[in-house]
């Protein structure tokens, strides 16, 4: 049986925590005791080859993924309470709570006493079909931009949804290429973008323009329109500094 | 030209330059992930941990103390991030031998790589608190002080949790019949 004391000890010199007086004081008593020079050996053994692991390369895309992820999270969308989505400019105070509350209790008081007072309905004589008016926002293609030339193929497709305007794009390039999205900030917002190959594509998000530059770039993008006005939307593919396609696409309401 | 210190690149990034953020990353990326490696024992999940730790620091820089060492700071979530991973998937309980192997340098003695590879495999059968401390001592090589800064516990703590923990990995080694 080690000593408390004789432990401590050991662990501290593995540390190089130990004074020189201990050190020698150690030295002394593991000259005497086997069981404590075997403890010493093995855990001074074992740190030294923990120390010895070799450190290991990340993936080059780890950076890559890291500002990818930093960029799309800088302009986010902030997520808005479900009230929100309703009511834009609403903002939660207590006093109207109160408010609440006594409407609330007064509406069931009085729902009560009106049902309490209604002769009975009986289920079996009620007949007919509930329908659901189910409106749905109609998805329309305003550009679609077609891309076969200087190494680069695929499309660009700017559609419409509502307030939602959506750029689809599939690219693909021997070399690198870049696409370019210049946006007004006061009529459009961005909002995300659907799965992305983030070791294949660089992404970097600023307040008025997008750019995405890999090999291969195939996602959706979505934004928000802000404001009713007409809005132009940007698009610029490059490769080697050099304009591929360069149009400007009026994303506004239709009439 | 003088590498900018850590502290500089804060103040730029926090006045929006999103460039001197790319530098810190370039500067602490490998840390943090043979961090997490070394945690979470798969390189995979070491990446998006350690992508993880990157977007939180980030988002949270303005709240950074420059009183600490930014290097503590990061390494701190990168701990607890890789603490959380492992708690919520059990992943010490799961993990096949031999996930990972270790790269041979010409100078190394075979016994040698052979008993480092056995110490990888017995320190994922440790206690992940155990865990994060034989990692930050020996594969880091951070001080008492250090350490208790890294995982929020009085330096006493550290203390015992080290010792326990050397004698809990040599314990585990000797029963599964190594020579160390």
């Amino acid at each position: 049986m080690i000593e408390e004391k004789i432990l401590e000890m050991i662990h501290k010199e593995i540390d190089g925590e130990l004074t020189d007086r201990g050190r020698s004081l150690l030295g002394d008593y593991l000259s005497h005791h086997a069981e404590a020079q075997t403890l010493h050996r093995d855990l001074k053994k074992m740190s030294h080859a923990l120390t010895q692991v070799p450190s290991e390369e990340p993936s080059a895309n780890l950076k890559k993924g890291i500002m990818n992820a930093i960029a799309l999270k800088r302009y986010a969308p902030q997520p808005k309470r479900f009230a929100q989505l309703f009511f834009p400019g609403l903002k939660f105070n207590f006093k109207y709570a109160y408010v609440f509350v006594y409407g609330l209790a007064i509406g069931i008081i009085t729902t009560t006493a009106i049902v309490n007072l209604k002769p009975g309905v009986n289920t079996s004589d009620v007949s007919g079909s509930l329908v659901i008016n189910q409106a749905t926002e109609q998805t329309s293609l305003i550009r679609k931009i077609d891309l076969n030339k200087s190494n680069i193929s695929g499309t660009i497709a700017i559609k419409t949804a509502g307030a939602l305007v959506m750029s689809e794009i599939n690219l693909q390039s021997k070399n690198q290429v870049d696409v370019r999205l210049e946006f007004d900030p006061q009529h459009l917002a961005f909002q995300g973008l659907n799965d992305l190959q983030t070791e294949r594509v660089q992404i970097n998000v600023e307040s008025n323009y997008l750019r995405l530059s890999g090999d291969l770039v195939d996602c959706i993008l979505a934004f928000q329109r802000k404001t009713d006005s007409e809005s132009l939307l940007h698009v610029e593919v490059l490769q080697n500094s050099g304009s591929i396609a360069d149009e400007q696409i009026s994303v506004g309401v239709s009439k | 030209m003088t590498e900018r210190d850590d502290a500089a690149l804060i103040g730029e990034c926090l006045s929006g330059v999103l460039k001197s953020f790319e530098i810190i990353v370039e500067r602490y990326q490998k840390q943090i992930y043979n961090l997490a490696l070394r945690m979470v024992h798969n390189h995979d999940d070491a990446e998006d941990i350690s992508q993880s730790v990157f977007v939180k620091a980030y988002e949270n820089l303005a709240s950074f103390n420059p009183r600490f060492k930014f290097f503590s700071w990061i390494y701190r979530m990168a701990i607890n991030e890789s603490i959380n991973f492992v708690k919520q998937r059990k992943i010490g309980e799961e993990l096949p031998p031999n996930v990972l192997s270790i790269e041979r340098t010409p100078e190394d003695n075979y016994s040698e790589l052979v008993l480092r590879e056995q110490l990888l495999e017995a320190l994922m059968k440790l206690d992940i608190d155990y865990r994060a401390v034989i990692i930050l001592r020996h594969f880091e090589g951070f001080s008492y002080g250090e350490i208790s800064y890294i995982l929020d516990v009085p330096e006493k703590t550290v203390k015992s949790r080290l010792f326990t923990a050397r004698q809990s990995l040599r314990d585990i080694l000797i029963n599964e019949g190594v020579v160390i």
